[in-house]
């Protein structure tokens, strides 16, 4: 049964990539000077050398972590919009903790930054946990205006007391290089964080497919008067749940410095946390369909950016794009169109 | 010639199979109905009433079969063709918006404007008027829905269904969430409706309804016609052959007299913003069934939430096996052994979008894991072997549950909490909804698990029920214990029925 789900989703999967890169095109036809060639660097861009094949990858590996932090708090029926703050705090935390850790050995200092950022991330959504738990505030809210808070408080630290003042932008120090991960393709940005995200969402889907903790989740998030009759507890549940959305986002970011920008910039994350829900909703909920969705949405970050390089086409065409396939995937009604048979209304 | 009788619906040949487990619902259907009749579609739980009247309606797409109405040949594509042809299914308080009014609910699909643009209330209002002095069905237009009782939600829906000018109306199971007075009330109801020169449909698997109010019945079993009346009237027992295949008599036979005290309830009392339930005290001892008698508004429902955990009292004690368990939540509860089969069993007993398996482990996911993890085989082959044992049609435990027929959906719930073997099994309504043989099957499951030493505590609407299977009955009434009973065989439904309105104002019998 699970099989066949994933081979539908597949299936509409690969038909909005066609019609997103259409539509792309289109746009592209009517906006450039010279399109052949735009087009050509857009759709073929990211993978028409290693730099860019490199580049492409490694922006993915943000996307698949917030991805999978969507997925987590979506599975449970929670709603985490902080993905974004969580991300850039946890980041920030993890950054400071790094300065300060000279001289350790690095398969020791690795683990201690991500688990710092783990930490503080889960802590964050957590608290939005706590207070839907206590005063019954909407986590959709409290997590969201809360990280928009988070993000603002790491600006000030970054813009006064943690400033590296030979820095010409707001930004820390660097990270000393033993305790980043190493470069795979130079001289792109592809690092062996990449494996670290895979192996993420591959426990992931374990987790959430066959164990305990997976079951409460999914009772919880399909009916959560149904997980309380059931003796499910349903408020730690969603704590839980919360708790590993916040920290998955804090990794997210955190492997992002590690492994390409190396410091704490102010802006770094613009939109990780957001892309993210994005390509938790275009997986539909499965932390293995998040890999391909991320890829997806960085491959039309990097087409766009190699194409404005190349030729006369804005970045923002990307945007479109992307928005035309978060259409397309997320109209049910297309997916039963594709599958050919239209599964009835099941009677009772 | 009998063929001049206006037959208003005709339905030939109907055959339908469900594309998503392969299940057949219709195997060659047939149905005729006169106009100006109420007409009875009688049958058990899967038996495909459901599905016919659904196809009827436009819901459902036939794989082949003809339809005529007022003996022309129609094609019913959706809901809107049905409606043009003056068919409408009157549905069970699902669809009603809770925070509207019943002039708005009543309304809402067929908006009357002025100026194109304005809801234009007032006329909308008049039309409802004249349609209640028709119908004789009259209910409190201003009063928002959310606090209407079940039976008053019943005729906001059959006047929205009137409003919109259908001719043939269709009632799926109405009377199961109806108490007695409410199911009389209904039937009286339907006979106005017939009255006014409508025809009605009444789909139900009761057949003592069916003889009460029917001008012609058909009997549907395993998805074909096997009678169909004109005007012989059959007997009871001959209905409920044709309906299963066999008759069967149930008789509670052992009688637990002295038995330990299993749960004592001392002082309970709930407060709400509008009303007090309690204080009510009593015990259930081992190996005992008791029921408990009273209309919805008694605070009975209440009561059983309260004793299952999922509500918290606001005064008084809970002692089970000696412990005191007021504080306990509903997880301890049932780690101590108390089993509960909600009044809401489909919103609250069941999780639709999980696989059946899912559903029928809840209670005890943690038997089938190791370290962590799930043991899927395990859970498989169990799931099989309780689908098997208790007669539930599917055709993988995999497949979510709300591609489940609702009794089959009844089932899971029930079995579920039969296996888990509990001590004190409490039970709102466990048989509604349910055909004659799965309500003896789950009757036959309780005695069976009080012959064990269990103890059973049940909350009915039917009263035959309780009557047919309770050592003991309680009766409440606006929220507390007015009486109790001994069940001998001289207790009669009367007698409960007058203790119910002990403290209720008598409701006006129309």
């Amino acid at each position: 049964m699970f099989m066949k789900v994933n081979r539908r989703w597949l299936k509409v999967f690969l038909f909005t990539l066609v019609v997103a890169f259409i539509c792309g095109s289109v746009i592209i036809l009517t906006t450039s000077k010279n399109p052949l060639t735009a087009i050509r660097w857009f759709c073929l861009g990211p993978v028409s050398n290693t730099y860019f094949l490199g580049n492409m990858l490694s922006g993915s590996i943000p996307l698949v972590l917030t991805g999978l932090a969507a997925v987590i708090a979506f599975s449970a029926g929670t709603f985490n919009l902080g993905l974004e703050g969580q991300l850039y705090f946890a980041t920030f935390c993890a950054t400071i903790v790094a300065l300060h850790l000279e001289g350790l050995v690095r398969s020791f200092s690795i683990p201690l930054i991500l688990f710092v950022a783990f930490i503080v991330g889960g802590l964050a959504a957590a608290f939005s946990g706590v207070l839907k738990i206590l005063f019954r505030v909407d986590e959709l809210l409290s997590s969201f205006l809360i990280g928009q808070a988070l993000i603002y408080i790491a600006d000030y630290f970054l813009n006064g007391p943690f400033r590296d003042p030979f820095a010409g932008l707001s930004a820390s120090k660097y990270i000393s290089g033993s305790m980043m991960f190493s470069k795979i393709l130079p001289p792109s940005d592809l690092h062996s964080g990449v494996f670290v995200a895979i192996a993420i969402s591959v426990v992931v889907y374990f987790v959430l497919r066959f164990s305990n903790l997976g079951y409460q989740i999914k009772v919880t998030g399909s009916n959560h008067d149904f997980a309380h009759y059931g003796g499910i507890k349903v408020h730690w549940v969603w704590l839980v749940a919360l708790f590993l959305s916040g920290g998955m986002a804090g990794l997210g970011g955190t492997i992002d410095v590690l492994g390409v920008h190396g410091r704490m910039m102010k802006g770094f994350s613009f939109g990780y946390g957001f892309n993210g829900i994005a390509v938790a909703l275009i997986a539909r909920n499965n932390p293995i369909s998040v890999i391909p969705s991320a890829l997806l949405f960085s491959y039309l970050e990097v087409g766009a950016q190699v194409s404005s390089i190349m030729a006369d086409v804005t970045p923002e065409v990307s945007k479109i794009v992307q928005a035309t396939i978060f259409y397309l995937i997320t109209a049910e009604s297309l997916a039963d169109f594709l599958i050919g048979k239209k599964v009835a209304a099941h009677g009772r | 010639m009998a063929t001049k009788v206006e037959n208003c619906v005709e339905m030939k040949e109907i055959y339908k199979t469900f594309l998503l487990n392969q299940t057949k619902a219709l195997k060659g259907a047939n149905l005729c109905v006169k106009k100006g009749a109420i007409h009875t579609l009688l049958g058990e739980n899967g038996a495909g009433k459901t599905t016919l009247m659904r196809i009827l309606c436009g819901l459902e797409k036939m794989d082949s079969g003809r339809i005529f109405v007022n003996g022309r040949h129609v094609i019913i594509r959706n809901q809107h063709d049905a409606l043009n042809h003056g068919i409408a299914m009157v549905h069970q308080n699902l669809s009603l918006i809770e925070d509207f009014t019943a002039l708005e609910n009543i309304v809402l699909q067929r908006t009357p404007l002025k100026f194109g643009v304005f809801v234009d209330l007032d006329q909308a209002r008049k039309k409802i008027e004249r349609l209640m002095e028709n119908s004789g069905i009259f209910v409190d237009l201003d009063r928002k829905v959310a606090g209407l009782s079940v039976a008053e939600r019943q005729k906001v829906e059959i006047l929205r269904v009137l409003y919109l000018e259908a001719e043939i109306l269709i009632f799926d199971e109405p009377t199961s969430y109806l108490n007695e007075i409410e199911s009389d009330q209904f039937l009286r109801t339907i006979r106005k409706l017939r009255d006014s020169g409508k025809t009605v449909i009444f789909i139900t698997h009761n057949a003592q309804d069916a003889l009460s109010v029917s001008d012609q019945i058909t009997v549907l079993r395993n998805g074909t016609t096997v009678y169909s009346s004109e005007d012989n009237n059959p007997s009871l027992a001959e209905l409920t052959k044709m309906m299963a295949g066999e008759t069967q008599i149930f008789r509670r036979q052992n009688v637990h007299e002295s038995g330990k005290n299993l749960i004592s309830i001392e002082n309970v009392v709930l407060r709400e913003k509008k009303r007090v339930i309690g204080p009510v005290s009593f015990q259930i001892r081992e190996g005992e069934i008791l029921g408990i008698a009273g209309f919805d508004s008694s605070g009975a429902v209440e009561l059983m939430e309260i004793l299952a955990g999922t509500r918290r009292p606001s005064d008084g004690k809970i002692i089970f096996l000696k412990k005191d368990i007021t504080f306990q939540s509903i997880s301890e509860r049932r780690k101590i052994g108390i089993g509960y089969i909600p009044q809401k069993k489909i919103q609250v007993g069941l999780s639709t979008k999980l696989s059946v398996a899912y559903n029928l482990i809840v209670n005890n996911y943690k038997k089938f894991s190791r370290a962590g993890w799930l043991n899927h085989r395990k859970i498989e082959e169990w799931s099989n072997q309780l689908a098997r044992e208790y007669e539930i049609k599917i055709s993988s435990v995999w497949q979510p549950a709300d591609t489940l027929s609702g009794g089959n959906m009844h089932r899971v719930v029930i079995v579920r909490e039969l296996k888990s073997k509990p001590k004190l099994l409490i039970a709102c309504n466990p048989t509604a909804g349910l055909d004659m043989k799965s309500t003896d099957f789950v009757h036959r499951s309780f005695l069976e698990l009080c012959n064990q030493g269990s103890s059973i505590l049940i909350y009915s609407n039917d009263l035959d029920e309780i009557l047919k299977i309770c050592d003991r009955i309680l009766v409440m009434s606006k929220g507390r214990l007015v009486r109790e009973f001994k069940n001998t065989y001289t207790l009669t439904k009367d007698r409960l029925i007058e203790a119910m309105l002990v403290h209720e104002s008598k409701p006006a019998l129309a």
